[in-house]
């Protein structure tokens, strides 16, 4: 019923899992506009906002390192109702912290047209009459400026020289420069015509200060408005500094505009008659029982649940994984959400993702570090939502990150012998669990290529599960068989440049390839029509795949690359420290290198790895089957950044 | 000429640092400027543009690897230098070039995108991610240099 409309837009928006759509009106409906209702909600908004800002700029939020991750803070319904009623006294604060910030930069434009003004008046420092004084009664004093520079000699030669019969004259140089010079001039008032015509004939300008004081004076009062504006500022920034204790209550203002702007917002998507209101909308599956029955329980409402249609284009995508894959979900949405025929690809990608990231991160010693601070992070802030995740996909890369550490023998580089060898004098021993990627460089390398083709092979299986599940139950077939046969049959016979295959394998690898070849110049083209055209897409398929291939597997080399790169680095921070040869200074050296050389190698090595890792899914692995395009699903929700709804128990 | 061979070796680790350094120098510096402009509008933005920013210092990393790894070969570290003929010390000259010359030409390059990422970043701050990769791209090619030159080093039988 139209009575209702707000509480149950309201409702929704608390439990937040519908995405409201724009529907055609029934007949004999409309919309309401609410345009207007959230462009004001909009301006409100920004006035919170700019109030924020100045908040903190004056006095900034004491914030842990540890903060940003905490949740947000639960609260019932009936608090928030309560709070709602304060937020006209926070919008009032708000108003008025602008309305200080406006006052402090009037009185700053002010600071400066004073000390402009003080500063003009510099030349005229050392004129002890007032700069518009005109004479006395017998004489006539003219008390102005000249464009350069000139001294008392030279005034008085001058006036000699051009006026020579009068000598009752007295002049003064107040200030000289190169661009300008303060002069006064005194002489009896019946000469003063005379007098000033030589002064005009040297462009003397007259002073025209209006005031009826002395410089000294005009600039001591320029100074005092200048010291009282600047104690007004300080004052100003005071008042702003003790509404700190708001800063909590416009939080609170920002959440509830930002949240009655959505609902406006959403409103506008509703049609309404007199008497009832109507909405479509998109609810997952998951959400969908607990939510209508929690509307039918609460409201007087009709629901109708229907599947999407199958050529809905608009149909939103909410991703559903368990925590193991969860995290690296936020990897493929940077990428693309799966689109309608796509599969979720994160659960497979999530363990390729953990694994190659530490692979080239590969130390065991940062991976534990990465851990720790992750695991503490997570026990002690207990994050929520996308920020949980994000720390999840740490710790588990810096779980892989240590195995890796192990399996090729570094831990802070190789710190272990260092100690070992140069303080207590053992002989090194041996760190690496598999592989020494500096010794085996071809081995490694060989591994991840292999390493580098399961995952192709697995993007390339999920093509073809695709297509099985489209019913080209052959195609898919043709399609994956062709490309395992083709390059899993050239593998040892490439791997036989550098390390010894048998030569059985190698044969049996030939016949492989060369039955994959075949495969794909028989079906790849075959969307040609004419039998040559089928032929020749087929055979420009085997080109592509070979380079294709060649190109993907030699890019997992990055794998072997950037774990040496945090290996090496990390073994040359530690013979750095080692350097001296004093053993006490020697430790102490190392102690400092140590810290600082390994802090910078993990920074840079993290970011590395994440890109590099990144780079394997999107182009090599996605590129296989993934097509994306997919829309995100966004439901009416509280977009509150300070506080959540707790559970509605009790039917109140 | 005595020890020339050594001479020539030196020569191939002072190009790969030198090259990859200078090409990172710029590069960092580069997007730096183009952060800057940015910072000079949102403050707020700054670890964002920052790890922009390193992106193409790594290839002065991998000059410096490059130029460790002949370092150790020649054993200068160690304090004894190997004795090295003519033709090793060429050899060792000559792995040295892919990392010193793709290195800086790729630094440079990388660092073009990621100013441009910057301006991304500028405008969508949640496109951070797809600028980083696509600075990625370039790096490719130092990673593939960095590794001809290691293999090459560590193959190359010497002294």
């Amino acid at each position: 019923m139209l009575g209702e409309s707000k509480d149950i837009i309201d409702y929704l928006q608390r439990k937040g899992t519908v995405q409201v759509e724009k529907c055609d009106a029934p007949e004999s409906m409309y919309y309401t506009d609410t345009d207007s209702s959230v462009s004001q909600l909009e301006r409100l908004l920004q006035t919170a906002e700019n109030a924020k800002e100045i908040l903190s700029f004056y006095s900034p939020e004491k914030k842990k390192l540890t903060d940003s991750f905490l949740p947000r803070k639960e609260i019932e319904l009936s608090a928030f109702r309560e709070e709602s009623e304060k937020t006209d006294e926070a919008m009032a604060k708000c108003r008025e912290i602008i309305d200080i910030k406006k006052e402090i930069a009037d009185k700053k434009a002010d600071i400066i047209r004073e000390q402009t003004a003080r500063e003009a008046l510099v030349p005229w420092e050392k004129l002890d009459i007032p700069p518009n004084t005109t004479g006395t009664k017998h004489t006539a004093v003219f008390v102005g400026s000249l464009p350069d520079a000139c001294t008392e000699e030279t005034l008085k030669a001058g006036f000699a020289s051009a006026l020579p019969d009068i000598t009752a004259l007295e002049c003064e140089v107040v200030s000289s420069s190169n661009t300008q010079s303060i002069i006064v001039v005194i002489c009896l008032k019946k000469e003063s015509q005379r007098v000033y015509e030589y002064l005009r004939s040297l462009n003397f300008v007259r002073s025209s200060g209006g005031e009826n004081e002395d410089t000294k004076t005009a600039m001591e009062r320029h100074r005092k408005n200048i010291e009282k504006l600047s104690a007004d500022i300080d004052s100003d920034e005071e008042k702003i500094i003790k509404m700190s204790p708001y800063r909590e209550d416009i939080d609170f203002l920002i959440d509830f505009l930002t949240i009655r702007k959505d609902k406006y917002e959403a409103f506008k998507k509703m049609s309404l008659s007199r008497n009832v209101f109507y909405f479509e909308g998109y609810i997952p599956e998951r959400y969908c029982e607990k939510t209508v029955k929690g509307l039918e329980e609460k409201f007087t409402v009709a629901v109708t649940v229907s599947d999407v249609a199958e050529d809905d284009e608009n149909e939103p995508v909410l991703l559903k994984n368990n925590n193991f894959a969860a995290p690296v979900e936020e990897i493929t949405e940077m990428y693309a959400l799966p689109g309608k025929h796509d599969i979720d690809p994160n659960a497979i990608m999530a363990f390729f993702y953990y694994c190659f990231f530490g692979m080239m991160f590969s130390d065991a010693g940062y991976g534990l570090i990465m851990f720790l601070a992750t695991l503490f992070v997570l026990l002690k802030c207990k994050p929520e939502g996308q920020k949980r995740k994000t720390v999840m996909m740490y710790m588990y890369c810096g779980i892989s990150t240590m195995f890796w550490g192990i399996m090729f023998g570094s831990f802070f580089g190789d710190i272990i012998n260092v100690v070992r060898y140069d303080f207590i004098g053992l002989p090194k021993v041996r760190l690496y669990a598999w592989l020494d990627p500096q010794e085996q460089l071809m081995t490694t390398m060989l591994w991840c290529f292999l390493f580098g083709v399961v995952h192709l092979f697995v993007g390339v299986g999920i093509k073809g599960y695709m297509e099985w599940r489209d019913g080209q139950r052959f195609w898919a077939v043709c399609d994956t068989l062709s490309v395992y046969l083709a390059v899993g049959g050239a593998l040892p016979l490439c791997a036989g440049m550098i390390i010894d295959v048998p030569a059985d394998i190698k044969t049996i690898g030939k016949y492989c390839a060369i039955a994959g070849v075949i495969i794909i110049v028989l079906t790849a083209g075959r969307e040609s029509k004419s039998f040559f055209g089928k032929i020749g897409s087929g055979l420009y398929a085997v080109y592509n795949t070979i380079s294709g291939y060649l190109s993907d597997i030699l890019s997992y080399a990055r794998l072997l690359a950037l774990g040496l790169v945090t290996g090496i680095i990390g073994s040359v921070v530690n013979m750095m420290g080692a350097l001296p040869s004093n053993k006490i200074a020697k430790a102490i050296v190392l102690a400092v290198v140590f810290v600082f050389g390994h802090a910078v190698n993990f920074g840079i090595n993290v970011i590395g790895a994440y890109v590099h890792t990144n780079r394997l899914q999107y182009v090599e692995f996605f590129s296989k089957f993934y097509n994306g395009g997919g829309k995100k699903f966004t439901p009416l929700k509280a977009n509150s950044k300070t506080f959540k709804f707790k559970e509605e128990i009790s039917n109140g | 000429m005595d020890n020339m061979g050594l001479v020539l070796a030196i020569v191939g680790a002072a190009l790969a640092a030198l090259l990859s350094g200078l090409g990172s120098a710029r590069g960092v510096g580069l997007v730096g400027e183009a952060a800057a402009g940015l910072l000079t509008e949102d403050l707020s933005k700054f670890t964002k543009v920052l790890i922009l920013q390193i992106l193409p210092g790594t290839q002065g990393l991998y000059g410096f690897i490059t130029a460790i790894m002949v370092l150790v070969k020649t054993k200068l570290l160690s304090g004894s230098p190997a004795e090295l003929t003519v033709s090793q010390g060429l050899m060792l000259l000559g792995a040295c070039l892919p990392m010193a010359i793709v290195g800086y030409f790729s630094a440079i390059a990388q660092a073009r995108v990621a100013a441009s990422g910057v301006s991304v970043v500028a405008k969508k701050p949640e496109g951070q991610s797809k600028a980083m990769v696509l600075a990625a791209m370039v790096e490719t090619y130092a990673v593939l240099a960095l590794l001809i030159s290691i293999l090459m080093i560590l193959n190359l039988n010497v002294g």
